[in-house]
């Protein structure tokens, strides 16, 4: 898209007025929502979390196990905790857990024993002490070994190959490790002409540093208004938008209404309802022009515990007009002209970045493909609906494209994987602080950031 | 060329007399040209001014590839004033394209005022914007302005259990009759005026346009046979609003005309003509309801109700085998100790039997009385049982033509209602006078 094509058109609006312009028209791509696992059928909370492990590790030991043989040969003998043996080789399967001493606890802050002073607000929980266990339906062994702790997290379907050595029972020493294999990948088909698919996220809206200029030239350049024809051109090639949550900002999620009483805040409107009638004019005018899916984010009016519920209608009167405009959940599964997009508003990402050393946004998601699971730390130390019979964040099927939105830069890189895999990982910045979006070329797989800014100084008139 | 030629003044004239900021897409807009057109016009009046020694700066909107950094290269797109064009786009590896954002005849100092320049004319043509842009997709097409999803389904509600084609058209060919004859009645200015200040102060946050189709939609519902009783609203308004209020669909039209374009005037028109009628006793409403969502809708009990037509018809009422909301059907077995009984236990319609003539809606009642019996184990019990106690006659029309009947009874009946109501009700008891001894039975 950005190689110079023969004539430098540039300037070419730098010109009088001609009476025609061409319209380019925008195709609309082959697009199938694949993420009815996440949609909510019924509400009850009255389960425990114990189901929705039970079925994680139900479900992916099988595969786990078939990932060993291969690894480890055919004829590895398989235990379960409570047959191992001692000094014995063999493996066991079962899900991780990181004990961690930092990891708040709501025993220990109400507990009076430990009456100490309120932990200092931390960004990270790991700890040098910190254990890993492995667990299965009916016991838990501590590892020792190679295996590196403070990377791991809880949630993981993990094969350990070791042995539990006679004179250290309790421990189980490992040497090796792995996990299930990703799916192969259903080859994504040739695509004649470029088509674009545009990730954003972190608008933010609501806040004092809104950027609302910025946000306008998005629109603007997306719609066809910006550049000159030849850009306008390329830009008719944008096939989706796909606007990854955290629409509004955290300050409109201001609890302190709550605090104050009601004859005080009675006419006050809450900061949400402004941000969210912006937010309809904004996508209004995107909807007027290309497919747009809005997931819900952090900050945004939906609910907090994974998977999150698409956006209520009623929020975008007049966005809804257009049937190009729909709300979707996080995480958002879909296809688009053949390519299989997974992602997520970047809470799973955040919580890993919390709870272990992994720093980069891109090494997380290449550990969700390995491990095969988008969201480990659901529901230990991440928000997550008691599933029953289902776990709908195990990566089924191998995606092409696997991004997360609202992280701090914009980066992207390509993931082979073992059974010749590629998957392009991309990491979207929030727009509020970077006013960065990232355009993906779904012909090519190549990936780029797209930059809005208005420079102005403040020197008066020469 | 016409346009071509006035477009340079009408610039001149925005800039310069009136000191905007004339944008590419604000210029696009009220000139209903192309972007790129527009764009380019705004050049062209630049190089003029620029001529003339006349004093206008420029902001330009340069797109390209930024050089390399960390191995990326970021596709920017800025807007810069004209001062800093050039040093700008040496700094970019590759140049896209440039063009003029904006002319204004001071300097501006941030982006705010460019955001701000047009984001009225945007907001005003929100869904004609698309028109002017260079890219075109015939997917998105804006369905009409619908009223919102709850409105709709509440609205379709009384549709559906008002099992009367005339209501519906009557709702339809309302909402025309009334805008038209909205004008005449010189009765309805003086509602009109005497209504507006309490209306005025209950209705809040509803769209207008909502409300008034709201309004007319139950208006003519309302104008139907049935009436909704509103009674939880209690407005007061003379009788003589009852009266109009009162008119079925004939009346409609006046009643229209009244209101006008006072949304609220309707609704209170309406409780108006339900007020006195029941009071805590039958509230059918679904169709009312519908009006009362900006009091933040009283469905309390709405369902179980059986929707009456008037106050007067209560006791015969019925939408003979209409889909009533009424739950009926469980009340068919008798002997059901139906103590907790929903609403009143007055007359429940039996809509299954009485399906002899077409008109006569309501023969039976059913009524809870109290009998006792010896049971197996020989004790006496004594329940509350459902009976029907078939009644005939006089109360008995065809609900249509009881719709049809001038609400101007309304008043009337609605005294005459609780009497009405009084003998075949189990649970009141008219006070015995000394004359009734005298009394022939």
């Amino acid at each position: 898209m950005f190689e110079k094509r023969g004539h430098d058109h540039s300037s070419d609006l730098l010109s009088k007025p001609q009476q025609t312009h061409t319209r380019f028209e925008r195709q609309s791509g082959n697009f199938s929502n694949c993420s009815e696992r996440f949609l909510l059928k019924d509400r009850t909370f009255n389960r425990q979390y114990a189901h929705l492990y039970a079925e994680r590790l139900w479900e992916v030991r099988p595969k786990v196990e078939i990932a060993a043989r291969k690894k480890w040969g055919k004829d590895i003998c398989i235990r379960k905790l409570h047959e191992l043996q001692s000094d014995e080789t063999c493996v066991v399967t079962g899900t991780l857990f990181k004990h961690m001493e930092l990891k708040p606890s709501i025993l220990q802050e109400i507990s009076e024993e430990h009456n100490l002073m309120p932990q200092p607000v931390r960004t990270k929980f790991v700890d040098d002490s910190d254990k890993l266990y492995l667990e299965d339906e009916l016991q838990r062994i501590i590892l020792v070994g190679d295996l590196d702790v403070q990377t791991a997290v809880t949630g993981v379907i993990i094969a350990v190959y070791g042995k539990e050595p006679d004179d250290d029972r309790g421990k189980f020493h490992v040497e090796k490790y792995c996990f299930r294999m990703l799916k192969e990948q259903v080859p994504r088909p040739i695509l004649e002409k470029d088509k674009y698919l545009i990730l954003i996220s972190g608008l933010e809206l609501g806040s004092k540093e809104e950027q609302s200029f910025t946000l306008q030239l998005f629109v603007d350049m997306v719609t066809g208004m910006l550049g000159n024809s030849q850009e306008q051109g390329h830009c008719s090639e944008i096939s989706r938008i796909v606007v990854a949550g955290n629409s509004l900002s955290s300050s409109t999620q201001d609890k302190d209404s709550l605090q104050k009483a009601k004859y005080l805040s009675k006419k006050s409107a809450a900061g949400s309802v402004e941000a969210i009638k912006s937010l309809d004019d904004v996508f209004t005018q995107l909807a007027s022009s290309v497919d747009v899916d809005l997931m819900p984010g952090e900050f945004d009016p939906a609910n907090y515990t994974l998977p999150q519920q698409p956006l209520h209608k009623c929020m975008f009167p007049q966005a809804l007009r257009y049937p190009t405009f729909q709300t979707v959940t996080n995480p958002y599964d879909f296809t688009i002209e053949g390519v299989r997009v997974l992602g997520t508003s970047g809470q799973p990402i955040q919580d890993i970045i919390k709870y272990s050393t992994n720093e980069e946004p891109l090494d997380i998601l290449e550990k969700n493909l390995e491990w095969g699971h988008l969201a480990p730390t659901a529901p230990d130390t991440l928000g997550c609906y008691p599933f029953y019979k289902e776990d709908p964040f195990i990566i089924e099927d191998c995606p092409h494209i696997l991004f997360a939105g609202n992280m701090t830069k914009f980066d992207s890189k390509m993931f082979r994987g073992p059974g010749g895999q590629e998957v392009l990982l991309v990491s979207v910045p929030r727009f509020s602080q970077t006013a960065t979006a990232v355009m993906v070329n779904l012909k090519t797989q190549d990936c780029h950031p797209i930059q809005f800014s208005a420079s102005f100084t403040s020197e008066p008139n020469r | 060329m016409a346009t071509d030629s006035m477009y340079l003044e009408n610039l001149e004239e925005y800039v310069n007399d009136e000191g905007k900021i004339v944008t590419y897409k604000w210029l696009s807009l009220n000139l209903h040209v192309h972007v790129n057109e527009a764009k380019q016009m705004l050049y062209t009046f630049v190089e003029k001014q620029r001529k003339k020694k006349e004093n206008v700066t420029a902001t330009y909107f340069v797109s390209g590839l930024s050089k390399p950094r960390d191995g990326i290269q970021l596709y920017t797109c800025t807007v810069v004033p004209e001062e800093d064009l050039e040093s700008y786009k040496d700094s970019l590896s590759m140049i896209h394209s440039v063009h003029v954002y904006s002319v204004q005849k001071a300097s501006l100092k941030d982006s705010n005022s460019l955001y701000t320049a047009d984001y009225d004319s945007v907001k005003e043509n929100l869904f004609d914007i698309h028109k002017y842009s260079s890219i075109k997709y015939d997917k998105a097409k804006p369905t009409s302005d619908v009223k919102r999803p709850q409105a709709k389904s509440v609205k379709e509600e009384p549709k559906v259990n008002q099992a009367n084609g005339s209501t519906t058209t009557t709702a339809n060919g309302h909402p025309t009759k009334s805008k038209k004859d909205a004008k005449k009645a010189g009765i309805a200015g003086m509602f009109a005026n005497a209504s507006k200040k309490t209306e005025d102060s209950s209705s809040k946050n509803t769209e207008d346009k909502k409300t008034e189709d709201h309004k007319l939609e139950t208006e003519g519902l309302s104008a139907g046979p049935k009436q909704d009783k509103k009674s939880q609203k209690e407005t007061k308004k003379g009788g003589v609003m009852n009266f109009f209020a009162n008119h079925t669909g004939k009346k409609g039209a006046p009643k229209s005309e009244e209101i006008q374009k006072e949304d609220k005037q309707k609704e209170e028109k309406k409780k108006d003509s339900q007020p006195k009628q029941n009071g805590k006793g039958k509230r059918s409403k679904k169709t009312r309801d519908a009006d009362s969502d900006e009091e933040g809708g009283r469905k309390k009990r709405r369902r179980i109700r059986m929707e009456m037509s008037d106050s007067s018809e209560e006791e015969m009422d019925y939408e003979s085998p209409a889909p009533s909301p009424v739950p009926s059907p469980p009340r068919d077995p008798s002997p059901v100790p139906n103590t907790p009984e929903k609403e009143s236990p007055k007359k429940e319609e039996e809509t299954v039997k009485p399906t002899q003539n077409g008109e006569r809606h309501r023969v039976r009642r059913r009524k809870l009385v109290p009998k006792t019996f010896m049971d197996d184990d020989g004790f006496m019990v004594t329940e509350k049982v459902w009976e029907s106690e078939s009644t005939d006659a006089s109360d008995t029309e065809p609900p249509p033509p009881v719709k049809e009947t001038p609400k101007a009874a309304s008043p009337q009946k609605k005294k005459a209602s609780p009497k009405k109501k009084s003998p075949p009700s189990a649970a009141s008891r008219k006070q015995m006078s000394i004359s009734s001894f005298f009394v022939k039975k």
